[in-house]
């Protein structure tokens, strides 16, 4: 696992942080949020919530198409 | 017809504008092992929001933000507004321009190019239909760090006690760095790794060499081979650093030692226990006992000595052999029944593989150096 990492977070936690407007959603309905995003809901209880932990070069793989340049 | 003019006034406006930072700082982290941004703005953009608070103090305008209503906005790439060129646009890449003036940034800035950013807007003031005009400028930059954590882990217990009933020849020790869960390769590029041992007479640490030290076999990036055999008591150490904290140094050390374990040794006379007319010979025999059993082949592990001395006061003993087995003449127990012949053995074990040395200097067989083991003294 590289040390960078976003979060893959239900609409729940991005509401909370009041992101959902800027922040890219997945297809699946899950938002790509940063770990400074996270900290401020505090990444135990955003992976408690459902958060799920995922490299930056892994989002890009996965979510490329949605990546604007 | 005679006038007089009346004036319409009203006190001038406080206006601040301000610049909301929305998801991220103006500040990104670039890892240096991985080289990734933390927060990567392509994947999580920052937008930049400008924020116009009014105060007019003679309470018309009542709504403070007035945000929403900013015209003119302009952002640029520079330090002010001076080159049109340098005006972002909807072409430009790695940012998008929204509404009142906002703008995402997903442009990542390296460490060594910070990149400087100039808003411009307007405001008409709807009482007077006054434009006011506001600027901002900010910077965006990158630090460079690393988030090391690092462990370092050899596999071999910080306890090696080296059998001489197994355990012969090499064994390859490899250190493996870690930073948190990912192996950082000791290639001489990330990493380094120097072993190093333990000098009990001068008491200091040297670094282990294959060709000053006899134990040693070979030496690579990340691993030390060393032989067991030549291996009496020695302190291993292993040190590493990462290229990015060289003065961050982890340490393990091994201590190496030659360990026979609990050992009895008895002897028996496995011919001639009784002696008569026609016995010729005695045939007497050592035997190790370990608590794993039988030594087999004892002299091999062992040095073992063979006495005879007789029951009679002040009898001499009398060294008659080495090696598991020994056959003496039976005639060394004379012809007297009052005196009993008795055998005896003194078991010794024996040191790892020395150097033999003249004048400090290794001899040489063929370019080999030769060595011996010494019995050593309980």
């Amino acid at each position: 696992m590289k040390p960078v990492k976003v979060y893959l977070s239900p609409k729940s936690v991005a509401d909370h942080l009041h992101l959902t407007e800027i922040r890219l959603q997945t297809p699946e309905g899950l938002y790509i949020l940063s770990s400074q995003d996270i900290r401020a809901y505090g990444r135990e209880e955003a992976l408690h919530d459902g958060a799920v932990e995922m490299s930056i070069e892994e989002c890009k793989e996965t979510y490329n198409h949605l990546i604007e340049r | 017809m005679k006038t007089d003019s009346a004036y319409i006034l009203y006190q001038p406006l406080s206006i601040a504008l301000t610049m909301d930072m929305l998801g991220g700082s103006l500040t990104q982290r670039i890892d240096e092992l991985s080289g990734d941004f933390d927060p990567d703005r392509s994947v999580t953009p920052l937008v930049l929001s400008p924020h116009l608070e009014v105060s007019d103090p003679d309470g018309i305008i009542t709504v403070s933000d007035q945000s929403s209503n900013l015209i003119d906005c302009r952002w640029y790439l520079a330090t002010d507004d001076s080159d049109e060129t340098k005006r972002i646009t909807s072409s430009t890449s790695g940012f998008t321009l929204g509404e009142a003036g906002r703008l995402t940034v997903r442009r990542n800035v390296e460490d060594y190019a910070p990149l400087h950013l100039y808003f411009s807007c307007a405001f008409i003031d709807p009482r007077t239909q006054r434009i006011y005009r506001k600027q901002h400028q900010l910077t965006l930059t990158s630090t460079r760090s690393a988030d090391l954590k690092l462990s370092l882990e050899l596999d071999v217990a910080d306890k090696m006690p080296i059998s001489p009933f197994k355990n012969f020849g090499q064994r390859t020790i490899h250190a493996t760095l870690r930073n948190g869960e990912d192996i950082i390769p000791i290639d001489g590029v990330n990493a380094f790794c120097r072993w190093q041992i333990w000098d009990k007479t001068n008491r200091v640490l040297n670094v282990a060499s294959s060709t000053n030290d006899i134990f040693v076999d070979a030496i690579t990036n990340d691993s030390i081979t060393i032989d067991r055999r030549y291996i009496d008591r020695e302190v291993l150490v292993c040190e590493v650093w990462h290229v990015l904290n060289p003065d961050k140094r982890l340490r393990k050390r091994v201590k190496m030692y030659r360990w026979y374990g609990a050992w009895d040794d008895r002897c028996v006379i496995t011919r001639g226990k009784f002696v008569r007319p026609d016995t010729d010979e005695f045939e007497v025999m050592a035997i190790v006992d370990t608590d794993k059993g039988q030594v087999v082949d004892p002299a091999k592990y062992f040095d073992i000595t063979h006495v005879f001395t007789t029951n009679e006061r002040g009898a001499p003993q009398t060294v008659v052999g080495y090696g598991e087995t020994v056959v003496v003449p039976a005639s060394i127990a004379g012809k007297d029944p009052n005196v009993i012949p008795v055998f005896g053995i003194e078991t010794k074990e024996r040191t790892a593989l020395r150097a033999v040395t003249i004048g400090n200097k290794e001899v040489q067989i063929d370019g080999k150096t030769v060595c011996i083991q010494i019995p050593k003294e309980s």
